[in-house]
């Protein structure tokens, strides 16, 4: 069974003492679409409370990347409203959207890394770009390497690592900046069994940390799912969440 | 620290390698080429101007003595006359050395001394209202000499036309030269721009926003274009130098006269190709932000 999130949802009552601040994801109205695909999303409302984890679904070409993108602040929709911690994401110029860009972890597909760079210089590229001198935070880069297991590879270049390696690279770089929100598309795609189960357990531990987890799957989550983990489908441009997994 | 402080390290834009390289020697001879032609249409318009500022300064009248007279007698009469026109600042009666010396670039090693010179007054005249033939010609006749004078008018402004021509076609070449190298400036910026695709991804994604990544291809292609553009300039220099300081040997300095002063010109080239550059790099990153946008 499922149903639609409609825009409904955005504001119930049952929004109580959290308010805005209390929601790290809201979108309303959403829509995006180009002369090949008009239609990529149309009207998407979606609210994602904190410390939620949550599966975004659908097939491959449905926009689950786009929509990741399009709440990271990479893409701007035609049409509607992304407010990420109680701030419209359009009216942010300058500092306070690179502020704001601090507070989101983005796992990107195909783990974009530049190969020349070592491990530990790779993580420090979040601290350079946001604005921060990594050598303020070097027990902090030493500590992220250690937390995804990468400490002995401190010096190996980007462009040597297996596709797993990659991974864990770029879930650290995601995570220099201390996100509240992390957004990971397809962590899972095209690792072995032991990898994903590594990085879907990264990912759970951040999440019992406090922080707010969107990943996509093109398959449902299957067994990867738990109890209170949040499904969201995208079918045709439209957002369905089936039931909650119980 | 700033953040661009902390962007511009080399290791955040990739080294472009051989193609670098090579785009970095295709844009240092294309500067070198603006900035000859550049110096060549300084040169041209010079000289146009020296030439046409000459001929105009300048009369010759060609005296036949009479048979009771030497060519001598004759010539100093005519010079007598001719001084005392409006308009003519000096007329000097051309000795037979002073004639053969003029004549011998016609004639070439013939025995000059043997043949019929003819006898010659050489006029400098008023630049700001100089005497006209009619005027010069009417005071030799009123003087009782038999002899026309020559002002160059009948070849004057042919002359004229052909060094504005010559101008013209520099100035062509100059603009020519400036768009061969703004186009190369500009085809480089976008290839150096998609050829670092994944790093702009990978520093997207690490949250540079895209006045970052616009910011970092401009100060590294800024950076190569400045460099390519001040070799040129260099190079083009110390050419032009040889020209300035030996002016008068060769057809080049005759035909391009150039003087220290004129190398100043040759001092913006670094920044105007670093403007170029600039102004690419940000539309090159522009239309690569524009296709993710549509998946292109």
């Amino acid at each position: 069974m499922t149903r639609t999130i409609a825009a409904s949802d955005l504001s119930s009552p049952t929004d109580g003492p959290r308010g805005e601040a209390g929601w790290p994801v809201r979108l309303r109205g959403v829509t995006f679409g180009h002369a090949g695909h008009p239609d990529l999303l149309r009207g998407i409302d979606l609210t994602v409370t904190t410390g939620s984890f949550n599966f975004l679904t659908g097939r491959s070409g449905a926009g689950k990347s786009l929509l990741i993108g399009m709440i990271a602040g990479l893409v701007r929709p035609d049409a509607g409203e992304v407010v990420l911690f109680g701030q419209d994401r359009a009216q942010l110029r300058g500092r306070e959207a690179l502020a704001l860009r601090r507070r989101i972890g983005l796992i990107a597909q195909e783990d974009p890394l530049l190969a020349h760079l070592n491990v530990s210089d790779s993580l420090a590229v979040t601290l350079r770009v946001t604005g921060e001198a990594p050598r303020r935070r070097e027990a902090d880069l030493a500590a992220m390497l250690d937390f995804v297991g990468l400490s002995d590879m401190a010096e190996r270049t980007a462009g040597t690592l297996s596709r797993a390696e990659r991974r864990l690279v770029a879930l650290a770089r995601a995570m220099m900046t201390g996100p509240e929100l992390i957004l990971a598309d397809e962590p899972l795609a095209g690792l072995d069994a032991a990898s994903a189960k590594r990085i879907l357990g990264l990912l759970r531990t951040l999440n019992r940390q406090g922080a707010t987890v969107i990943m996509t799957r093109d398959e449902g989550p299957g067994h990867e799912a738990r109890k209170g983990d949040r499904r969201l489908h995208l079918e045709a441009g439209r957002l369905v969440e089936p039931e909650r997994t119980r | 620290m700033r953040r661009p402080a902390l962007l511009i390290g080399p290791d955040l834009w990739p080294d472009g390698g051989a193609t670098r390289r090579l785009g970095l020697v295709v844009l240092t001879v294309l500067s070198l080429l603006t900035a000859l032609t550049l110096l060549a249409h300084i040169g041209a318009s010079r000289a146009a101007d020296d030439w046409a500022s000459t001929l105009s300064r300048e009369a010759t009248a060609l005296i036949r003595p009479r048979a009771d007279e030497s060519g001598a007698t004759a010539a100093a009469r005519a010079a007598e006359a001719l001084a005392g026109v409006r308009g003519v600042r000096e007329a000097v009666a051309l000795e037979r050395a002073e004639a053969e010396a003029l004549l011998r670039p016609w004639l070439g090693e013939a025995d000059l001394a043997t043949l019929p010179l003819p006898q010659l007054v050489r006029l400098r005249l008023d630049p700001a209202e100089p005497a006209s033939a009619v005027s010069l010609n009417r005071a030799l006749a009123e003087a009782g000499v038999d002899g026309r004078v020559d002002d160059h008018s009948l070849w004057r402004e042919d002359f004229t036309a052909a060094a504005r021509g010559v101008r013209d076609l520099t100035l062509l070449a100059v603009l020519v030269a400036a768009l061969l190298t703004a186009t190369a400036i500009v085809l480089s910026a976008r290839q150096a721009v998609e050829s670092r695709a994944t790093a702009l991804q990978a520093l997207r994604t690490a949250g540079a926003d895209d006045a970052s990544l616009t910011f970092l291809a401009q100060w590294h292609l800024g950076q190569d274009a400045a460099l390519a553009g001040a070799v040129g300039a260099g190079l083009a220099l110390l050419t032009g130098l040889g020209l300035a300081l030996v002016p008068l040997t060769g057809t080049l300095g005759r035909v391009f006269p150039l003087i220290l002063t004129d190398l100043v010109w040759l001092a913006p080239l670094p920044l105007v190709t670093a403007v170029v550059a600039v102004v690419a790099a940000r539309l090159s990153v522009r239309l690569w932000l524009g296709r993710l946008r549509t998946g292109g």
